[in-house]
């Protein structure tokens, strides 16, 4: 009775279904937003601008690309999206920290920086071909790079600390993007760290979290794009 | 029955986690807020202190103009008095000396009176900004080593006497440094009335230096003390330097309001 169960519960998940229409709109919500703050990015950075907002608009549109392909994968149920967010997270920690190196001018914290970088090209060879290969979830890479933005952006709240020229950190750039990146990571750093656990024996959950995680992903979101038009309201950037 | 247990550990550790990280945040900010209620308690101090520096600078100068103009002035003036009461000398030579002393003793006079509305604060409210630093370049211009102008342009009008002063007294620091350092042999001021933003100007020919160097390093020679002065009166104090092109001192106000 219970080996029956548990093949009913367990078999709906493993065969293809249509998506539920709830998730389709959240996609489209969560990639339009992302969208959304791309075009406010692209109006609010000029030429003027730190060349970390750049990154962070090439970073938007790599995302926005992802987010897509893999919505329509999923959706036209055209096989597995891991391997393309294996890679995608490849991309986004470097440049997360690309950004940062960019903003720091300590040496001891672009050591950090450099040193994570390193580090992902050193796990992206282990996970993809030694340990985990291109279609499971590295979610330990997932979880250090979690714990990595958290961390360069404490450091870079404790520069705006240091730095007593600018009085209120609310207009200081890239402190919006530190505030989205430090919540969004350490909110998602307990899911991500057992990802592949929770993939095989808790399913539901799984699906139920990844609409707080989108939440998370939609406040970010919001900031980085509040950080656009503060780096340009308060910089009074007019090329 | 485990799974949900799992699930559950992950809900409140990102709860946790979320919490830390309000908290860290909050900290920062509240600090953050704290550093500059400090700081801005110290800025409010330092203006204090400079406020009653000026104000004690200005008592004492006045002491000092009070004295010259009625003391040594009054000394003077009787010393010429008595030489002019003097019956006529037949001796041509006596005679002449007599003239060159009273001739030395007139000058001595204007000199002294000159220096003591220089020094004087009411000077300003007598004869205005342009008037009193116009009446400071016609006395360098006296003494034959200098050229020295003056221009004005815009609608002048009346600041807030405080401020005039304390602009004045960096035109008077900033000629003493020109004489002193510069080597220069033309002084300028100008004078710009603008709608929004005031700026004075004081520009020499002289051989120049790294403003940078002496903000940092030398502030005996006073600028340090005039961009206080700048930053007490709401201005923004700037130095240009070169060896080609002399020297530029910039005081600017912005939002200026005229004294009504």
């Amino acid at each position: 009775m219970s080996a029956a169960a548990k093949t009913v519960v367990s078999k709906p998940y493993v065969t293809k279904q249509n998506p539920l229409l709830i998730n389709v709109i959240l996609d489209i919500l969560y990639i339009g937003w992302i969208l959304m703050v791309f075009i406010i990015g692209l109006i609010f950075t000029k030429k003027a601008s730190h060349f970390s907002y750049i990154l962070l608009l090439v970073f938007l549109l790599i995302t926005f690309m992802n987010e897509s392909i893999c919505m329509y994968i999923k959706n036209k149920q055209l096989g597995s999206t891991y391997i393309f967010y294996n890679f995608y997270y490849y991309f986004r920690f470097p440049i997360i920290g690309w950004m940062f190196l960019n903003i720091f001018s300590d040496k001891l914290q672009k050591g950090f920086v450099y040193f994570f970088m390193l580090f992902s090209v050193i796990l992206f060879i282990v996970n993809n071909f030694y340990l985990y290969g291109f279609y499971t979830l590295h979610s330990n890479y997932q979880f250090s790079g979690g714990i990595f933005i958290v961390i360069i952006s404490l450091i870079h709240f404790y520069n705006i600390l240091k730095n007593t020229k600018k009085k209120n950190p609310l207009t200081t750039p890239f402190f919006w993007v530190a505030t989205g990146l430090f919540f969004y990571f350490l909110g998602t750093l307990p899911f991500f760290g057992i990802l592949n656990f929770l993939l095989k024996k808790e399913i539901i959950f799984v699906s139920a979290y990844l609409i707080i995680i989108k939440s998370f992903s939609i406040l970010l979101y919001s900031l980085i794009g509040i950080d656009f038009y503060i780096q340009w309201k308060y910089q009074r950037l007019d090329f | 029955m485990e799974i949900s247990e799992i699930g559950f550990l992950v809900i409140i550790l990102t709860g946790l986690f979320l919490l830390m990280g309000l908290f860290v945040l909050s900290f920062f900010l509240v600090y953050r807020k704290n550093q500059n209620i400090k700081e801005s308690e110290i800025e409010n101090l330092n203006n204090a202190l400079l406020q009653t520096q000026i104000e004690i600078q200005e008592q004492t100068l006045k002491t000092v103009a009070q004295e010259i103009h009625d003391n040594i002035g009054q000394i003077l003036s009787l010393a010429k008095l008595n030489l002019n009461t003097f019956p006529v000398i037949t001796d041509a030579a006596i005679q002449a000396r007599v003239d060159d002393t009273k001739h030395l003793i007139g000058k001595a006079i204007v000199d002294l009176r000159d220096l003591s509305r220089s020094l004087h604060g009411d000077k300003i409210n007598e004869l205005g900004l342009e008037q009193a630093i116009s009446s400071e370049l016609k006395i360098l211009q006296n003494t034959g080593k200098f050229s020295t102008g003056l221009l004005i342009t815009g609608s002048p009008y009346k600041l807030d006497s405080k401020k005039e002063m304390v602009l004045f007294r960096m035109v008077q620091e900033a000629m003493n440094n020109a004489i002193k350092h510069s080597k220069a042999k033309t002084i300028d001021v100008q004078l710009m009335y603008g709608t929004e933003i005031f700026q004075l100007s004081i520009k020499d020919n002289g051989i120049g230096f790294n403003p940078a160097n002496l903000l940092a390093q030398q502030p005996g020679i006073g600028l340090k003390s005039m961009q206080n002065r700048a930053e007490l009166i709401g201005g923004i104090f700037s130095v240009l330097s070169s060896s080609a092109t002399g020297t530029s001192i910039i005081i600017e106000i912005k939002n200026i309001q005229p004294a009504v």
